[in-house]
């Protein structure tokens, strides 16, 4: 956890040291704590301080390997244990292909991780053969572990009799002897298991197997950077939302030009305009308008005129002209009647009274004759009052008929207002229907049969008007619901622009941060494998640069740069042997194996020395001699090859020695030097009493000269090491030599050619019988004894000790 | 069955107290002293001059002529095997049991077909 802190802080350090903006690092940031954070801040919430890292709480435990125990798993029959020192040093442990070493080797790695990676990618058959069919009754494996706490934690995974499927074990954790509940391994033991601490020739070769990519993220995790992969991960997916939006949008802006290209609408055409040829640049406003408006394009005003049309009927003009022809009719039938008469007397009776009030009496201006004075005025003014009363139906027709001559022609007034202007933006789209219209109204005139006319050619225009604004409308509906809806989207995008371009800085930002951070941490494991694989190259021509992590998402890939003899080459596998290419998985894996974050103190290596040759076994010897200094390592190997340049550069290293008897009865014994370890078996079948005399003087004997010819071998090499011989040459020479004086020959004189000396010379160091004791060994194990057992390995013992 | 064959099956399965686990080796010994018993007894009935020679090379290449070149072939091969598994060798660990198993059962073949071979003329 406190990891996750460190990182945490060394980000917004780095970023902040980089002048990267506060709106982009705030991003960076939020992404790190997770994606709710990550929303969060998106929707412009405050990014929260994390807990203050609780100081560097502990620096994990450090987990060392103290023992394996087995029963009835692969190679192992009836219970085997390998016991080890839980801390720092070196055991090798050395046995025949088919020993079961690897079934040891393979037991602590599946019972801590419930896999090995030399089973994962075979056939199922392989993996089937878990089960020793030597054994019978239940299985186990138990790994116990030792933390530099002094707690012990014990692995245990064990099946019942009959149980059949390697993943059906119950599985038991006890810390220091308290069982844990959930069965789990204790958290630093942890399910990412970044630190695998095990390496086996497949890991090794993997560098030669796995793709770029593989390698990488077999090395990456080691840095401890995945809360940032993950922090970048997460802005990803953010902006692919966005990436996303706005690739739909150009689709959709593709799709709704041709769609609109298709369609013979003004309004598509105006469209098309708006939307112009880039989705970014389109007239947004406009085609917002343009999508929801019948109102919109070239034929808008036509539009409108046809929606007025169908809104505003026609003024009852028809009526009008009909009860004006009535009021015509009345006035001219009171025309010549009584009251017609009377109404104009009255009019001149008003006017002759008019005359008098201006004049005074005076003689009547009609007649001449009478005479206007008080007297007729009272008599003219009770009969003007009179006519009055008798002519008022002509004044209420004559009035009628005013008022409706004048109504009629402010109609014919308002019909022209509403029509002309219709006719004028109509007759684009109804030029028939119009130009009917036309001549109607031209011809119109205050009486009904002109109405009439009118009238049914302004019906015409009125259907064909409305049944053409709903064939507008029908055929914009659905091209309108898509422009508007691409709007929509265009918007959205639009407004949504900044936090696309933010969350591309964001990204950016971290990779470079990422980059530098990958590359300070990873130099540490870099200049281990370096330094590894100088020790290893030996005589190998093959050189390695800086090693790097390169490249980013799927063209990640660990950068080798070698050079063969000095000149740069491009592949580093290419160039190299099967052994180097395995010396190299290892200078590779190792530091991966051995870095400081992980819990893992120990290493196990299965088999690393393989196809190498015998100097770069040296190398090797060198290299676990250093790493064991501060680490516990246990290397499988399976021949002597390694243990013997242990032996032979003084490296200090506990060996064991691992046979499988029939029935996979496994033993692991501590391997001596070999010639101690002869001596001792010499003297153990001596004293054993149930064994016939016979066969006891023949093993004693064996047992003593392999002890003889062990030691005149590994002087014979440790001499010519020292003198530069090469290890060919020496290894031809011991082939050369068969017998047990020959060795000794060997190994005394370092020349085959003075075995003529080599009696004289065994005399005279002083061992006792000495020379009566090699000759008794050459003989006596093909059945010829002529020497006491106990003499035998006493005399041999001495000789040894002188000869070391 | 003989001493040498009983004491190289025990080794074969059980444990000597004491002994530093180079079993195998011991049972080697055995088993190649049980086949050049078998040698000599051969020789013994055919051909006792060249019975009488101390290195065995000889005795092992002339087989092939007195006996037949397939007993030859076998107790030669047999016989390097189990040098090569009773030699300390640079480098080489012990041979297995499942080696030695199937050296056994080969030896025994080999002893039965030295031992009822007929002798032929010298």
């Amino acid at each position: 956890m406190s990891d996750t802190m460190t990182l945490y802080q060394e980000l917004a350090d780095r970023l902040r040291t980089a002048n990267v903006a506060e709106s982009v690092t705030t991003l960076v940031l939020a992404a790190f704590q997770g994606d709710n954070t990550l929303a969060a801040v998106l929707r412009g919430e405050l990014l929260p301080t994390l807990p203050a890292a609780a100081a560097a709480t502990d620096d994990g435990p450090q987990v060392f390997l103290e023992s394996v125990e087995a029963t009835g798993f692969r190679g192992i029959g009836p219970r085997t244990a390998l016991r080890l020192q839980p801390g720092p040093g070196l055991t090798v442990v050395a046995g025949r292909n088919g020993s079961a070493k690897s079934s040891l080797a393979e037991s602590i790695e599946y019972a801590l991780t419930e896999d090995s990676p030399r089973w994962a990618q075979r056939p199922a058959t392989f993996r089937d053969g878990w089960r020793n069919l030597h054994h019978v009754g239940d299985r186990e494996i138990a790994v116990r572990l030792r933390l530099g706490t002094g707690q012990s934690v014990t692995v245990r995974r064990s099946w019942a009799a009959g149980v059949t499927d390697l993943a059906a074990a119950t599985v038991s954790v006890a810390q220091s002897g308290v069982t844990l509940p959930t069965g789990n391994l204790p958290a630093w033991a942890g399910p990412e298991d970044r630190h695998r601490p095990f390496l086996s020739a497949r890991d090794l070769e993997r560098v030669v197997t796995a793709k770029p990519a593989e390698l990488y993220d077999a090395i990456a995790p080691i840095l401890g950077l995945a809360p940032l992969t993950a922090a970048d991960a997460r802005l990803q997916a953010r902006r692919k939302e966005h990436d996303d939006r706005v690739t739909a949008l150009k689709a959709a802006f593709n799709e709704l030009h041709s769609r609109l290209g298709t369609l013979d609408d003004p309004r598509a055409e105006e469209a098309t305009r708006l939307l112009g040829r880039q989705a970014g640049r389109a007239k947004l406003p406009e085609l917002a308008e343009l999508a929801g408006g019948a109102d919109a394009g070239v034929d808008a005003e036509a539009a409108s005129a046809a929606r007025r049309l169908a809104e505003h009927g026609l003024p009852d003009l028809g009526g009008t002209v009909d009860e004006l022809a009535e009021a015509e009719a009345a006035l001219r039938k009171l025309a010549g009647t009584e009251a017609a008469i009377a109404y104009r007397m009255a009019d001149l009776l008003w006017g002759a009274l008019e005359v008098h009030r201006d004049l005074g009496d005076q003689a009547c201006p009609v007649c001449q004759v009478g005479v206007l004075d008080t007297g007729w005025r009272e008599g003219a003014e009770e009969e003007l009052a009179r006519l009055r009363t008798a002519t008022e139906a002509v004044r209420t027709a004559k009035g009628r008929h005013e008022t409706q001559l004048k109504r009629a022609e402010g109609q014919l007034e308002d019909v022209r207002k509403i029509i002309e202007p219709a006719l004028g933006a109509l007759s684009a789209q109804l030029p028939q229907q119009c130009a009917a219209v036309e001549v109607a109204l031209a011809s119109l005139t205050l009486d009904e049969a002109s109405w009439d006319a009118f009238v049914t050619a302004h019906a015409g225009l009125h259907a064909a008007a409305a049944e053409w604004l709903a064939r507008r409308h029908d055929a914009w509906q659905e091209p309108g619901a898509a422009l508007r809806r691409w709007v929509e989207d265009a918007t959205v995008v639009q407004a949504r622009a900044d936090e696309l371009a933010l969350l591309t800085t964001a990204r950016r930002e971290l990779g470079t941060v990422m980059d530098r951070m990958r590359a300070d941490r990873f130099r540490v494991a870099a200049e281990q494998s370096e330094h590894i694989w100088q020790l290893l190259r030996q005589e190998s021509n093959v050189g390695v640069g800086e090693i790097k992590l390169g490249g980013t998402n799927t063209r990640r890939r660990v950068e080798i740069p070698v050079s063969v003899d000095g000149s740069d080459e491009t592949s580093a596998l290419a160039v190299m042997s099967q052994g180097e290419l395995h010396a190299f998985g290892l200078a590779l894996f190792l530091p991966r194996a051995c870095s400081e974050a992980s819990p893992y103190r120990f290493v196990v290596i299965d088999d690393p020395v393989q196809s190498m040759d015998p100097s770069k076994v040296d190398g090797l010897a060198e290299v676990l001699r250093e790493v064991a200094l501060t680490r516990q390592v246990v290397v499988f190997t399976h021949d002597d090859r390694l243990p013997e340049a242990i032996r032979r550069l003084g490296v200090e290293a506990d060996i064991r020695e691992v046979t499988r008897r029939e029935g996979s009865i496994v033993e692991v014994r501590k391997n001596l030097w070999p010639a101690r370890r002869y001596l001792e078996d010499a003297r153990a079948v001596a004293v054993a009493g149930d064994i016939p005399d016979h066969s006891k003087r023949l093993m004693v004997a064996g047992f003593c000269r392999s002890a003889m010819e062990a030691t005149a071998m590994d002087r014979y090499r440790a001499e010519q090491y020292a003198a530069g011989t090469p290890q060919h040459e020496i290894d031809a020479a011991l082939n050369a030599a068969h017998s047990v004086q020959d060795r000794l020959t060997l190994g005394v004189f370092g020349d085959p050619g003075r075995r003529g000396q080599l009696y004289g010379y065994l005399n005279r160091l002083g061992v006792p019988r000495a020379v009566d004791t090699v000759q008794a060994v050459a003989k006596a194990v093909h059945g010829q004894c002529d020497m006491a057992t106990a003499d035998m390995v006493a005399s041999t013992e001495a000789l040894v000790r002188r000869l070391r | 069955m003989s001493e040498c064959l009983e004491t190289a099956d025990r080794l074969l399965t059980s444990v000597i107290r004491g002994a530093r686990g180079a079993w195998p080796r011991a049972c080697a010994w055995l088993l190649r002293y049980e086949l050049e018993a078998a040698m000599d007894r051969y020789w013994q009935r055919v051909c006792p001059e060249i019975g009488q020679a101390r290195a065995q090379r000889p005795k092992l290449l002339l087989l092939t002529h007195y006996a037949s070149p397939e007993i030859g072939h076998r107790t030669g091969y047999l016989w390097w095997a189990l040098s090569r598994a009773g030699h300390h060798h640079c480098y080489e660990l012990g041979v297995t049991a499942a080696e030695l198993t199937r050296l056994r059962a080969e030896l025994t073949d080999v002893v039965a077909l030295l031992d009822s071979r007929e002798v032929s003329s010298c």
